[in-house]
Order: C-alpha cells, then sequence, then structure tokens
C-alpha cells in the first residue's frame, strides 16, 4: 500500500499547499463595497416584499374564506339549483353512461333479496302456487258440476214456468279486481 | 328480462292478468261470487260426510289397538250402529260449525270452490254456524229446495239467510281465513 503524499523517491508525487490564511495588505477596491451595499439592499427589499405578499396574501385568504361562502349561499338561495339543473342537465344521458355495474356491486344485493323475500311472505306464495297446480286438476271437476248445475237448473226452471232466470247474485262483493 | 318500467305498463294495458284470475278457468269467471247450484253442493257435502266417515273408521280401529293393550284377547267387533252413527252426527255437526265459523269452507266446499255466508257476505258467527250444522245434519232433504228456489237456496240458506257461493281462488290475505 502506498500513500500518495509519501511517493518523493520515485518523483512523481508533488505536494501541493492550501494556503487559507487572508492576504494582508491588499486593498479592495471601491467598486465592491458598491456591489455589496446592492446586494444587501436587494436582499432587505426582496424579504420586505416577500413578508408584505404573505401577509397580504394571508389576509386576502381569510377575508375570502368568510366572504365566499357567505356569497355563494346567498346566491344559491336566490335560485332554483334543481330546476336548473333539471332544466339543462340530461339526466338519462348521465344515467345511461353510468357504470351500472359498478353501482350494483356497491348494492347489498343479498340483504335485499333477503329482505324481499321476508317481506312478500315467498313460502306463502309458494305454497300458493302449488295448491293452483292442485287446484287444475280441481278444476275439470268443479266446471263438470257446474254444467250440470245448469242443465238441472234450466229443467226445473223450465218446469216450474219460471221464465226470467234465477237470482244468484250474492251479498259478497265479489270483484277479481279488488283481490291481492 | 321484463324491466319494472315494462311490467308497469304491461299490468296498466291488461296484458298482465291478475294473479288471482289466473287459476279460474274463464268458464267458471262469471260465476264467482254467485249463488251454487244443487249438484255442486251436493258432491262437497258428499265429500265431507266421506271424510268424517274415514275419520270416524281411523279412530274406532286405534281404539280398538288401544283396548288391545289393556286387554290381549279382545274380540274385534263391528261397532254398534246407533253409536256410530250417533258419534258421527256428532263430529259432522263439529266439524261444519268450526269450518263455516273459521273459514266458510269445510273440505268438501273447498274442493269444489264453495263458501258460505251470512246476509251481509261475511264469515258466519259461531252461532249461526252451529244452528246451520244441526238444520242441515236434521233435514238433510233441505239441500233439494236448491232446485226450487228462485236464488238456488236450500231451505237452511232460506231460513237462516245465508248463502253458498263459488268462490274458487283462495288469493293471499283470503278475509274469510282466521288467521
Amino acid at each position: 500500500m502506498t500513500i500518495p503524499g509519501s511517493q518523493t523517491d520515485s518523483g512523481l508525487g508533488q505536494e501541493v499547499v492550501l494556503v487559507t490564511n487572508p492576504i494582508v495588505g491588499v486593498e479592495v477596491p471601491a467598486a465592491n463595497s458598491v456591489s455589496a451595499l446592492l446586494g444587501v439592499a436587494t436582499g432587505i427589499v426582496g424579504a420586505v416584499t416577500s413578508a408584505i405578499e404573505s401577509t397580504v396574501s394571508n389576509g386576502v385568504n381569510a377575508a375570502l374564506d368568510r366572504v365566499v361562502p357567505l356569497a355563494v349561499s346567498a346566491i344559491i338561495d336566490r335560485i332554483d339549483l334543481t330546476q336548473i339543473v333539471l332544466d339543462h342537465v340530461d339526466i338519462d344521458a348521465i344515467v345511461a353512461k353510468a357504470n351500472m355495474d359498478e353501482i350494483i356491486d356497491r348494492v347489498p344485493m343479498v340483504d335485499i333479496a333477503d329482505y324481499i323475500i321476508a317481506e312478500i311472505d315467498l313460502p306463502k306464495i309458494i305454497r300458493e302456487s302449488t295448491g293452483g297446480v292442485a287446484t287444475d286438476a280441481v278444476n275439470a271437476a268443479r266446471l263438470q258440476a257446474l254444467s250440470v248445475d245448469n242443465l238441472v237448473n234450466k229443467i226445473a226452471d223450465s218446469l216450474l214456468l219460471r221464465r226470467k232466470g234465477r237470482k244468484v247474485e250474492s251479498p259478497l262483493k265479489f270483484d277479481l279486481e279488488d283481490q291481492p | 328480462m321484463t324491466s319494472f318500467q315494462k311490467f308497469r305498463r304491461q299490468l296498466a294495458s291488461g296484458e298482465v292478468v291478475n294473479p288471482a284470475a289466473i287459476t279460474i278457468p274463464k268458464a267458471a269467471q262469471a260465476v264467482q261470487g254467485k249463488r251454487s247450484g244443487l249438484v255442486t253442493r251436493a258432491v262437497a257435502v258428499g265429500i265431507d260426510i266421506a271424510v268424517v266417515l274415514i275419520v270416524m273408521l281411523i279412530s274406532y280401529g286405534l281404539l280398538w289397538l288401544f283396548l288391545l293393550l289393556l286387554a290381549p284377547i279382545h274380540v274385534f267387533q263391528m261397532p254398534v250402529t246407533t253409536w256410530f252413527f250417533a258419534a258421527g252426527f256428532v263430529l259432522l255437526w263439529a266439524y261444519w260449525t268450526a269450518s263455516w265459523a273459521l273459514s266458510g269452507r269445510t273440505l268438501g266446499n273447498h274442493m269444489m270452490g264453495l263458501l258460505v255466508v251470512d246476509h251481509q257476505g261475511n264469515r258466519l258467527s259461531w252461532a249461526l254456524s252451529a244452528a246451520r250444522a244441526i238444520f242441515s245434519i236434521g233435514l238433510p232433504i233441505g239441500l233439494l229446495w236448491v232446485v226450487v228456489s228462485p236464488t238456488n237456496r236450500s231451505i237452511q240458506d232460506t231460513v237462516l239467510r245465508t248463502s253458498v257461493l263459488h268462490h274458487w281462488a283462495v288469493t293471499l290475505n283470503d278475509p274469510f281465513v282466521k288467521e
């Protein structure tokens, strides 16, 4: 291992000496002092300017923070924003552009389905519909009995010389439309 | 897939039939709520009597098996006719009373799509139901008056101001069924 400063025997190494002491006795030219003064002045002016800027902007910001909400709410109070949106915005177009999958992904579908099943009483509906299937089988027998009834009534009416027919309207207000 | 909007439009235009009406054949829709004729009612009564008879026989069989536990050499005997029929009439009376008072329908009524109502179209009260049941058992021939009556009423119906109606569709929230 060799140290660069110690290779004097080879003749290649040279020592470098740094002089850090101030030069005494050399006069500084006058132009230098003027530029230094200018630099100092520029610094002071810059500092003052930035202080003023920050102060003013802080004040203005604070004022705006107070005034703008009041002004905007006053403006919004005076206009019917909903009506303006309804008049000028094509909501259907927005809905058409909306990504429904994203929306539906955020909807708790299973919870809603459980709620609906509970609300509409699905088991009861299933019982009703299976009852309906059984009714289909029974309907044939009912219809046959009905037609025999009509025949019997017709014969009886003709034997009793009854021409007006039977009054079979019931007191029950039976209306299919009213059925739930 | 039918959207909700489309479904509402179809329901408004009548394309979607009311669920209650679907189960009723078109031939029978006109008679809904009208008083029934003799044959339908007689078939319903026949079904009721058959039900009671079956229940009686099963009960007697179970009673005999129970007696067999008490006395192992118990010989099977046919029921005494008088008591058997007396018990049958009591059972039929209780069954008709409860059915008409609770739902307006016995099993036979249900099979034939019939509904028993009072003069206002309401479900029968317990007293009226019991009276109608005992009257029907005591005077079964009164049913034949349906053929003669201009309003399709039996003698029991005429006296007690009741009606037996066609009411085929038993729907959700049936106001007639006592929960």
